[in-house]
């Protein structure tokens, strides 16, 4: 495992309830100089694009809400939605993200149109999203946030 | 003056109505009394049988006046010749000579008795027809006498008795009238006869009269009187019985006239009066016939003909039907209508009986009847009774008149009941416009109720599949006693009925309890309140095609208790025509109930279609899921191995096992992938598909590459060859690596030891238009033989070539997805997959992935 690209220190904000599963893909973008915050909850992600900046946001797009989320209505507001809880909390950060030019990569395992349509609707482009079968390996995920970042 | 007039005429007129004898022995009964025994019976000459011939009466009268004429004449001679007291001889020989010859006249005449009675039954039986034969005999046998008298006296006893020439003359006269008047005789006859008696009573009589003018005899002398009376007797004698014939004919002829002039009157009015209620439109088809007999009555009755009837009246004769059923039941007489110009008339009963057969006068005081048969084909079918307040004596005219009026009558009976029967038939028609089987049902059991007077009716249908006859509809009963019977195929004359398709009919039911089967029987009595006395059971249907039954008990009364020829006729066009409804509405019931029954399994064929759709639907959804959640795993595996691989410190054999491992996660993940997207497009839903940009060559290679590491035929080769400008391809790599998949694996599966699997790039034809051409690479392999027809099936899901397929040659384990799913990729990236199967070798297949175009 190498350091690619030392230099270049990009500060990302990875939300998905999957942590652990993602833990090659932190070791290795961390390898290559990027630096990822791990965040398994939206009201805690949405806190966090409000009060940090990030050079890139990668949301899942189907996170359980927390007890928390439920109060804040986000559980509601989801099945209004489709039940896509990632998709609230885009609506609820977008002017955030909008602000400070922050990039935002959709992961998603689902391959319908359905969800990347209601996004789109949203504001969101479609080059944003990506299947997670499309970026198997932890190179196909540096491949595609250098892509996203030398874009910005 | 009038008296006299009065008297002669009575006088005339009985002459040629009674005989002479008749109206002695009434008046010998009159004066002797009741006690005076049987005296006609004794010496009846039934000339009592001659009262229908004016003619034959007046001809048997003038001969009983001979007689009694004869025997005035001679007493008077013998009496003058005692007063006399005289020997002459002239006197002797004359009463010696001509009271023989009156007594010879009586005693022929009482030899000739049993003649005369055979011969007057005769001629009733001949029905006033052939006078002839009764006194021809009688004309030739006096003027034998008389002429034998006449010479015997004149020339052999030389007596004064020439004047009894001229009683042949009168008889001759008489004998004339009697000829010309025999209806049986026509003109040449009649001269033929006349010439006949010529020779035995004109030409003696003019060869004597010429004698006593031309000859002057020497007569034995007699006394002055009794010569004037023996010369004056005959001739004022055959005067008398000359004006007597002619006056008669002529009063006859004047009456025969007027009789013929009213008769033409009635019979036309009669006539005219059956055609008219024909032409009229009548609302109350059922009393047609006896309205229009009625109205023939009335016409009968009227005070403008010259009969004088009063009253009429006719009956029916109701032939009972006798069959192998119906046995021993007696005819019923049935009122058919009358008529009375006095209202406070009362007709007298009828002694069903004793039935008058012949046209019989009854003498009475003001009552007197006439009954008058009707017939018809010589069998009798009823009878006319007219009633009238005079003395009957029915001429041959009148009975004449009368035997037509009584054809008439049943002239007017047919046409009535067949206006009846056809307009009967018009209300049976209606039931085929029924719009329901209850309303069909509804009208035939009011029909059967109006047209055959049924006390009560019911109509049984057979039921599907069953032996039972349901009770459908009824009239008349009180069902709670009928719903009691259990109505079955064969069970009773209601079942046998059924059974076999025969109209059924017992008449005098309770004298043929032994048919019926007593529980039913008794149930229908019950429920109709009163015994059976006539029954009817008509088939729905015929034989093989029994739909059910009407059922009729009990005429009412007013008409005949018995069910007629009539009756069955019209309950068979009844049930006829039920049938037609039936039929039609069985057959719309049939159908309605196939479509319910289509309709039905439609349903439960739609809610089976949904619930496996809906299972489907579950197990394309549990797919999808399965495969998501098998994909993170999996992701996260190449993710883990991915970032070993990127370690360059590891050793080789160490990389060389985890790239196995990785190669081994991609081809599951195509197969998760082609799996996933397949059969989310088949469930319909929408699928993102992303255009990216794939070098053929660089991924074709990588995913052989792969599957050779990993698939188990390292005897296969692979090769690679694209055409010069072969394009970078535009389409969803993620897609197209699972389409790569399915391919090279069925063709690594399936391939021949050893073979050579190709993968050309080029270009095909397109399949949508022949003119456009684009990119196409085509997998070819040399393996099992796929059929031609096979060329589409392959494709479909969970098909396996017959050649692989568990029955096949070339049995391989599968379960026929990777084609299926190759497919709806390919179909989802906007391209198609076909197969070629060569002609020249059978075990080549090429499967071609058409790519979209531009």
């Amino acid at each position: 495992m190498t350091n690619e690209n030392p230099t270049r220190t990009h500060k990302i904000l990875w939300i998905d309830e999957d942590g652990h599963i993602l833990e090659p893909y932190l070791e290795f973008l961390e390898a290559n100089g990027y630096k990822v915050e791990m965040c398994d909850n939206l009201s805690k992600g949405e806190k966090l694009v409000q009060s940090e900046k990030f050079d890139l946001v990668i949301l899942d797009v189907m996170i359980t809400p927390t007890e928390e989320e439920e109060k804040n209505a986000y559980t509601t507001e989801a099945a209004d939605l489709g039940m896509q809880s990632g998709l609230v909390f885009f609506k609820r950060v977008k002017s955030y993200l909008e602000k400070s030019k922050t990039p935002l990569l959709v992961l998603t395992q689902r391959i319908g149109l359905e969800i990347r349509d209601k996004f789109v609707a949203e504001g969101l482009p479609q080059s944003a999203f990506a299947r997670k079968s499309d970026l198997p390996t932890v190179r196909h995920v540096l491949e595609k946030l250098e892509e996203i970042l030398a874009g910005k | 003056m009038n008296v006299m007039n009065g008297f002669l005429e009575r006088e005339l007129f009985l002459l040629s109505r009674k005989s002479i004898f008749s109206r002695f022995l009434i008046w010998l009964k009159r004066v002797w009394g009741p006690d005076s025994g049987d005296i006609s019976s004794v010496v009846d000459d039934q000339s009592s049988l001659l009262e229908s011939s004016p003619l034959g009466t007046f001809i048997y009268n003038l001969r009983a006046l001979f007689i009694i004429g004869g025997i005035v004449f001679l007493l008077s001679l013998t009496l003058l010749g005692l007063a006399y007291q005289t020997d002459s001889e002239g006197v002797k020989l004359t009463l010696y000579l001509l009271w023989p010859v009156l007594f010879l006249a009586i005693i022929i005449a009482l030899m000739l008795n049993r003649d005369l009675r055979k011969n007057l039954l005769d001629f009733q039986k001949k029905d006033f027809v052939g006078l002839y034969s009764i006194f021809e005999k009688y004309f030739f046998i006096d003027a034998a006498l008389v002429t034998l008298a006449t010479i015997v006296g004149k020339y052999i006893l030389e007596i004064p008795v020439e004047s009894l020439i001229f009683l042949v003359m009168a008889n001759l006269f008489v004998h004339s009238i009697y000829v010309v008047g025999d209806k049986t005789k026509n003109i040449f006859q009649v001269s033929f006869v006349n010439s006949l008696i010529l020779p035995f009573t004109v030409v003696p009589a003019l060869i004597t009269w010429f004698v006593l003018l031309t000859i002057n005899t020497d007569a034995r002398p007699v006394p002055q009187l009794f010569h004037s009376l023996l010369l004056w007797g005959p001739i004022l004698g055959s005067v008398w019985v000359s004006i007597i014939s002619i006056s008669t004919i002529s009063y006859l002829r004047k009456k025969e006239l007027t009789f013929s002039e009213n008769t033409m009157a009635v019979l036309v009015t009669l006539v005219a009066s059956i055609t008219d209620p024909l032409a009229e439109k009548v609302k109350d088809s059922n009393n047609i016939v006896s309205d229009g007999i009625t109205s023939l009555l009335k016409n009968i009755c009227s005070t403008k003909n010259s009969y004088g009837y009063r009253a009429a009246r006719v009956w029916e004769l109701v032939k009972a039907i006798k069959d192998e059923i119906s046995q021993n039941v007696d005819d019923d007489l049935v009122w058919l209508a009358s008529y009375s110009t006095d209202t406070k008339f009362q007709f007298p009963k009828v002694d069903a009986q004793n039935l008058p057969t012949a046209i019989s006068p009854t003498l009475g005081s003001y009552t007197s009847s006439i009954a008058v048969p009707i017939r018809h084909n010589n069998l009798q079918t009823g009878f006319l009774e007219l009633y009238l307040p005079r003395k009957i004596l029915l001429t041959q005219h009148e009975a004449k008149f009368l035997q037509s009026v009584s054809e008439i009558i049943h002239l007017g009976y047919q046409l009535f009941k067949a206006k009846q029967e056809m307009l009967a038939l018009d209300e049976v028609d209606n039931i085929l416009d029924c719009e329901s089987l209850d309303q069909a049902y509804q009208n035939a059991t009011i029909l059967l109720h109006k047209y055959l007077s049924a006390q009560g009716s019911m109509l049984l249908l057979k039921e599907k599949g069953s032996k039972k006859l349901k009770l459908i509809a009824s009239e008349g009963f009180n069902r709670k006693y009928l719903d009691r019977n259990d109505y079955e195929v064969g069970r009773g004359l209601t079942g046998r009925c059924a059974e076999k398709g025969e109209l059924i009919l017992v008449n005098d039911v309770q004298n043929h309890l032994r048919l019926f089967d007593e529980d039913l029987l008794s149930n229908v009595e019950g429920g109709l309140g009163s015994k059976v006395v006539s029954w009817m059971a008509i088939p729905i249907g015929e034989k093989d095609d029994v739909l059910g039954l009407v059922k009729v008990v009990n005429k009412k009364t007013g008409a005949s208790k018995w069910y007629t020829d009539f009756d069955q006729g019209l309950a068979r066009e009844l049930a006829s025509r039920l049938k037609v409804v039936l039929d039609k509405f069985i057959h719309l019931e049939d159908i309605r109930e196939a479509q319910q029954r289509a309709l039905e399994r439609a349903k439960a064929a739609d809610l089976e279609k949904q619930k496996a759709e809906k299972l489907a639907k579950d197990r394309q959804q549990d797919l999808i899921t399965l495969s998501h959640q098998l994909l993170t795993p999996l992701n996260a595996n190449i993710g883990r191995i991915s970032l070993m691989l990127e370690d360059n410190r590891l050793f080789s054999s160490l990389r060389t096992r985890l790239e196995f491992c990785n190669s081994l996660l991609f081809d599951a993940q195509d197969q998760i992938m082609g799996i996933l997207i397949a059969t989310s497009r088949e469930s319909g839903q929408k699928i993102y598909v992303s255009k990216d940009k794939v070098v053929a060559q660089e991924m074709t290679k990588a995913i052989y590459e792969r599957m050779r590491k990993t698939g188990n035929r390292p005897d296969l080769r692979f090769e690679y060859k694209e055409g010069n400008d072969f394009p970078i391809l535009t389409i969803d790599k993620r897609l197209f690596s699972s389409v790569l998949y399915s391919l090279i694996h069925n063709a690594t599966k399936y391939a021949d030891k050893g073979s050579v699997i190709k993968l050309e790039c080029g270009f095909e034809w397109s399949l949508l238009d022949r003119n456009v051409r684009h990119p196409a690479i085509k997998v070819k392999s040399i393996g099992p033989p796929i059929m031609f027809s096979e060329r589409e099936k392959i494709f479909e899901r969970f098909y396996r070539g017959q050649s692989v397929s568990n029955t096949g040659i070339y049995k391989e384990p599968g379960i026929g997805l990777g084609l299926w799913v190759a497919r709806n990729l390919m179909w989802e990236a906007g391209g198609d997959i076909t197969l070629e199967v060569s002609n020249e070798n059978s075990r080549l297949s090429i499967f071609v992935i058409h790519f979209p175009g531009d």
